[in-house]
């Protein structure tokens, strides 16, 4: 078993700083939402405190849909940070790099998704840096974009950021083949007739882009 | 080697001479004349590509004049094949077929993206950038080498160069209004701003400007200052391009950052993208203000790396292409890029 501190004390994401830490003796993680000085003050703290509260609700609500995250120990929107569980694995970003036949991580990815739509719940950064292949298999991480929303177009979105960012990172054929095994994981979950509505939904956010064709 | 590059993407009708030898990029001559709408109007497609008529020789011949050379010492001819308006776009696809049938030169269709991206990487000398295109054409985040393009994050709906546009339109302005915005955010004398009222549209990597462009429209016919507004909707529009692009810096590991298109001449964006990359350790590369809007010299700067790949179109396939995304560029398939 690798030490927790052998692996990082501190990593500047974009948006937050997340610090390693002690949370009554278990190894804990610190994520705290530092000021963006690019941003004006006022829309700055606005934004910092929501995500932070909504964040943590989303963590909690998480867990009742049925997916593996991170436990929540402590949070204060008023300073910004969220005190969690800190819990190891491979990206799924890099994950697919190395082993190109991860095709269940991607399946189970898309059962995930499914769960928290079914519940409401939009990830909002629905990336492969954003999962996290463990001994306890797949556990989502950052909700710090989340948002409750029943809405077609929200759930084709979080879907839609998948695929770019599988896209973005594997050749063609192989991003292609990723995504439908997100698709497959994802209809065994919610059923044919709402995973093709959501299909739908993502080819028309596709043709949104710009000078997008159709083909 | 020496190009003469031929830009009517949209309001400009440009040309440029460029030569490149070994590795060193030089611009001899960037000529342009700009259509200009009447105030509270955009683009008319069909004026404007009569105006690129109307210019197209003397910006061509000023191009070679100011070069001090003659049609002779060009190598090839590239233009701007799209994306873009479809008359404008035919006006420089015809001075580019007739001067290379005439004067036998090859001719090499272009991606005016990729023009904004090659010039801005060979002036600031960036090797392997994320990108954020910023204009009245485009928003996107992209990366990629010089064959293969790929989107991190893009406008949803309006881009950022058309936010600013259409809201200078409705404050009477005329086209384009990006610089007017900013001397009126600048000018904020003591108005409030009105930033809470403004809807923060992130979507993952992507953004929306379309309930920005509402609400601040709203605003306005409530009674609030051009001022107030224009601040305002520049502080929410910049933070929202940032904040992606920080995450797409996250996300790719990039230890460079190329900004240009149209809007990369805002001082307060690149005040904000100062900030950001100072505190992730990234360079920033501004593509310089003259070279920042649609010209000649981005269409030869992409027409060295199309030529260079072989996408070489005999007169009769030189295309026009409106839509056609950068992640669409293929330098696999020669001459049939359409």
């Amino acid at each position: 078993m690798v030490e927790a501190n052998e692996i990082f004390t501190s990593v500047e994401g974009s948006e937050a700083r997340v610090e390693l830490c002690e949370w009554y003796g278990k190894p804990a993680i610190r994520k705290i939402r530092t000021r963006k000085k690019y941003r004006n003050e006022v829309l700055d703290r606005s934004l910092r405190a929501r995500r932070t509260k909504e964040e943590a609700e989303i963590l909690h609500l998480s867990k009742l849909a049925g997916i593996n995250s991170p436990e929540i120990y402590f949070a204060d929107p008023g300073s910004f940070e969220i005190i969690m569980e800190f819990v190891q694995g491979t990206l799924l970003k890099d994950l697919q790099k190395t082993n190109k036949g991860s095709q269940n991580a991607f399946e189970l990815a898309g059962k995930y998704a499914a769960r928290l739509h079914k519940k409401g719940i939009i990830h909002g950064d629905l990336t492969t840096k954003n999962m996290l292949w463990s001994t306890m298999g797949m556990i989502f991480l950052d909700f710090g974009l989340s948002f409750i929303s029943d809405r077609l177009e929200d759930k084709a979105e979080d879907l839609h950021l998948l695929k770019q960012a599988l896209k973005s990172t594997l050749d063609p054929p192989m991003a292609q083949k990723c995504f439908e095994a997100v698709l497959a994981g994802y209809r065994a979950e919610m059923g044919d007739s709402i995973t093709k509505s959501v299909r739908k939904q993502i080819t028309k956010i596709e043709l949104r882009g710009r000078y997008a064709t159709v083909d | 080697m020496i190009c003469l590059g031929i830009e009517s993407t949209a309001h400009t009708f440009g040309a440029s001479v460029s030569e490149l030898n070994s590795a060193s990029f030089q611009i001899r001559s960037d000529c342009k004349d700009v259509y200009k709408a009447p105030p509270g109007s955009g683009i008319h497609p069909r004026e404007a590509s009569r105006h690129h008529e109307e210019t197209c020789s003397a910006v061509v011949s000023n191009a070679l004049t100011g070069a001090n050379m003659s049609i002779e010492d060009v190598d090839f001819i590239a233009y701007s094949a799209g994306p873009g308006l479809g008359p404008c776009l035919r006006v420089g696809a015809v001075v580019a077929r007739s001067l290379a049938t005439y004067f036998k030169k090859e001719l090499v269709p272009v991606n005016h993206a990729i023009g904004h991206i090659e010039l801005g990487k060979k002036l600031l000398s960036l090797n392997d950038p994320l990108v954020l295109l910023i204009s009245g054409g485009h928003t996107v985040i992209a990366a990629g080498n010089s064959a293969d393009w790929k989107i991190f994050g893009e406008t949803l709906d309006l881009t950022v160069g058309q936010l600013l546009d259409q809201l200078g339109r409705y404050f009477g302005m005329s086209s384009p209004a990006g610089p007017k915005i900013e001397a009126k955010a600048r000018d904020l004398n003591g108005y409030k701003d009105i930033i809470q009222q403004l809807p923060y549209a992130i979507k993952g990597n992507d953004v929306s400007y379309s309930g920005l462009l509402s609400s601040a429209k709203d605003a306005y016919s409530a009674g609030a200052s051009q001022e107030s507004v224009s601040f305002s909707v520049q502080e929410v529009a910049f933070a929202l391009l940032i904040e992606a692009t920080e995450r797409a810096l996250a996300f790719t590991d990039k230890r460079e950052l190329l900004v240009t298109g149209g809007v990369a001449a805002n001082q307060r964006l690149s005040e904000m993208l100062l900030e950001m990359c100072a505190s992730r350790g990234v360079k920033l590369g501004v593509i310089p203000r003259q070279y920042s809007g649609d010209c000649g010299a981005q269409i030869a700067a992409a027409g060295f790396l199309f030529h260079e790949k072989g996408m070489i179109a005999s007169v009769q396939d030189a295309f026009i292409r409106q839509s056609w995304r950068i992640d669409q560029v293929d330098f696999r398939r020669r001459s049939s890029a359409h």
